[in-house]
């Protein structure tokens, strides 16, 4: 073959080398736009690859390290997402790699061939188990979608990957190709690809454990808005009720011919519908409207009055759920904090409008207690260590979707929430 | 002095704000001038025709859409009059809320809060009448702070880019603009290192960039995004009290 064929296969191992490594991050990220970053690290792999393809001398351990941080180097400008579980792959992705090419390096030394053969040959075949490899993979775990997980979790499966090499090394360098060689580097292979299920299975039981958590926050909504008609009804059926041992005495009256009694007892009826109104807010939007009033009835039993500075479109958007998850919870978290104080006047301050094509949400209310600040300086729960508190977190998670912002002041006993929310 | 115009098509409303008005100006001392209208058009032709009203209080419920249709015309012609726009129990559309309303005020009018807002505006008012001054080839350069939609910093110079497309530039730092104009009512966001952007003149934005109402488009630099979302959520929720 000579020379031309040496190194024409050099270049195309090199660059069969990065089509693998990319072929193989695929497979767990996304690519982001190239930029100089990757396009530069790209390129120095390829000429380092092709480099250690002519020269065979390099210590492969420094060649392994190397390979390791080239790649590496790769995903992180090249790919989107968290920079650790991309160093565990690529470490998972070379020992694996590294264990392929011992493995095909003892299964040729049973054939007689030259050496210059035998680097070649073995090349080839190492890389043709890599491609089938990676096709496995890509096919295999491209479904499942990584969570980060914690570091130290990360750090423990890193060892699995980093104690296979070293072992391979050592077994490697003693020099012993005999057939139980061959069987540790198969046990190590297998082993590395076990990790990679490992990683992947506790990255699915932190998911569902995210899930779990929303669950639970979505029960404790539809409890609470249960709750709320079920009074909402209460209400009106003893309303209806009253309405209607009034309409008797009104005709007992008649029957007596009690006139002025009569019109007694219908201004009495028309005062009372007016004061057990409970509609209060006309915002011109009839969701919001809903959510106010609802909230309202409550805030009414605690004494709790609303003021209220409230213009809207009548079609905004935003989902009507949306609205209720950002609504409510600011609503509720009021009307807690309102009730536990001792003043004479409670009331709660609410404003919304559309400024600028953003949906703007004030609501104000006193407070007494200390807040609690947890050790990110986030506020933490009122609520106790179980299923509640998750108002404030849901709604960030809403305003973020519309690239708004939650801001949370206190000031002079007063607690202000202002939330933008970009509707244009 | 500020001039101020009603325009209500029922003369019970007229009659209560320009009494309020009046009351509220003798007891603070301020100097205003009322003008009266009953109906969308003759308003309309009045301001398109070159007189100029600070504020305008507006009923968005008269017949046909006059008010509505009123305001949008002034829009287009005076971007600074802040409107108080009186609603009934309609529904409106969004199209309304784009021309930059002031405040809201419901019928039947509650005075408490017809003072307040009046008192809001005409602070608004007085605060936008701050001048920016600046040196130029030893000449000195005065600019009212309200047509100044922002500050490009460009090398070492400064480009003010103000209402209308006029362009000056001058020797300065930005950082020392920011912390100069602070100190006037008017609020500037540091959108990017070389942009600071008057708040009033911001159309709409998005999480990477900034439209301005003359059509500039300018970018938020990441490390800005979220300083300047806290800072335009806190003017923004601002605006809404009182």
């Amino acid at each position: 073959m000579g020379n031309y064929g040496s190194v024409l296969w050099n270049i195309t191992s090199a660059l069969l080398a990065i089509w693998i490594v990319h072929k193989y991050l695929c497979a767990f990220f996304n690519r982001r736009k190239n930029n100089i970053f990757s396009v530069t690290f790209n390129v120095i792999f390829i000429l380092f690859q092709f480099e250690i393809n002519c020269h065979n001398e390099a210590t492969p351990l420094l060649v392994l390290f190397l390979n390791i941080i080239f790649v590496w180097l790769i995903s992180l400008s090249g790919y989107h997402k968290a920079g650790k579980s991309k160093l565990l792959y690529t470490v998972l992705l070379y020992t694996i790699w590294m264990l392929l090419e011992i493995v095909v390096y003892f299964l040729l030394q049973i054939f007689p061939v030259s050496d210059i053969e035998f680097e070649i040959l073995g090349s080839v075949i190492s890389k043709l188990f890599a491609i089938i490899l990676v096709e496995v993979i890509e096919h295999r775990f491209s479904e499942f979608l990584f969570e980060p997980i914690p570091i130290m979790e990360l750090v423990r499966v890193q060892l699995i990957p980093i104690s296979s090499i070293i072992i391979a090394h050592i077994v490697f360098v003693d020099g012993n190709n005999s057939a139980s060689n061959l069987i540790i580097f198969s046990i190590l292979v297998l082993m590395n690809i076990v990790a990679f299920e490992i990683y992947q299975k506790l990255s699915n039981s932190i998911l569902i454990q995210r899930e779990k958590v929303a669950f639970e926050q979505q029960l404790y909504m539809i409890t609470k808005n249960t709750e709320e008609k079920k009074r909402a009804m209460n209400l009106f059926y003893e309303e209806r009720h009253n309405l209607k041992n009034q309409f008797i005495v009104i005709r007992e009256y008649l029957k007596q011919n009690k006139i002025d009694e009569v019109e007694g007892m219908i201004d009495q009826i028309i005062c009372r519908t007016d004061i057990a109104q409970e509609k209060v807010a006309y915002s011109g939007n009839d969701i919001v409207d809903a959510i106010i009033n609802s909230k309202y009835g409550i805030a009414m039993e605690l004494d709790i009055d609303f003021d209220l500075e409230i213009f809207l479109p009548h079609e905004l958007n935003i989902q009507q759920c949306e609205l209720g998850i950002i609504l409510g919870n600011l609503l509720d978290n009021a009307i807690e904090a309102t009730a536990k104080c001792n003043i004479d006047v409670k009331i709660i301050y609410i404003a919304i409008s559309v400024k600028k094509q953003e949906l703007v949400i004030v609501v104000r209310n006193p407070f007494v207690n200390e807040l609690q600040r947890n050790k990110y300086g986030n506020l933490m729960s009122t609520k106790g260590e179980t299923n509640h508190g998750y108002g404030i977190s849901s709604v960030r998670k809403v305003v973020e979707k519309y690239q708004g912002e939650l801001l949370i002041e206190t000031e002079n006993n007063e607690f202000s929430v202002t939330i933008i929310a970009n509707v244009g | 002095m500020i001039n101020i115009a009603i325009c209500d098509d029922e003369n019970v409303i007229v009659n209560q704000i320009e009494e309020i008005i009046e009351e509220t100006c003798s007891e603070q001392l301020l100097q205003c001038e009322i003008d009266v209208f009953y109906g969308g058009k003759p308003l309309k032709e009045q301001v398109v025709a070159g007189n100029h009203y600070d504020i305008i209080f507006l009923d968005i419920e008269m017949k046909n859409e006059d008010g509505i249709s009123a305001a949008k015309q002034i829009r287009k012609v005076d971007e600074n009059v802040l409107f108080i726009f009186i609603s009934g129990y309609e529904k409106y559309l969004m199209e309304l809320f784009q021309l930059n309303v002031f405040r809201f005020i419901k019928k039947p009018i509650n005075k408490e809060q017809l003072v307040k807002y009046f008192l809001a505006a005409y602070q608004n008012i007085c605060d936008n009448k701050v001048y920016f001054s600046f040196c130029y080839k030893s000449e000195e350069f005065k600019v009212l702070i309200k047509d100044i939609l922002f500050f490009e910093s460009s090398g070492r110079k400064i480009l003010i880019h103000l209402k209308g497309g006029m362009i000056h530039d001058f020797y300065h730092k930005l950082n020392d603009i920011e912390n100069e104009i602070y100190y006037s009512k008017i609020p500037f966001l540091r959108i990017h290192q070389s942009f600071l952007v008057n708040f009033h003149w911001i159309k709409s934005r998005t999480r990477t960039c900034v439209k301005m109402m003359d059509g500039s488009i300018l970018p938020i630099s990441e490390d800005r995004e979220r300083s300047f979302r806290m800072k335009y959520a806190k003017v923004l929720g601002g605006e809404m009290i009182g």
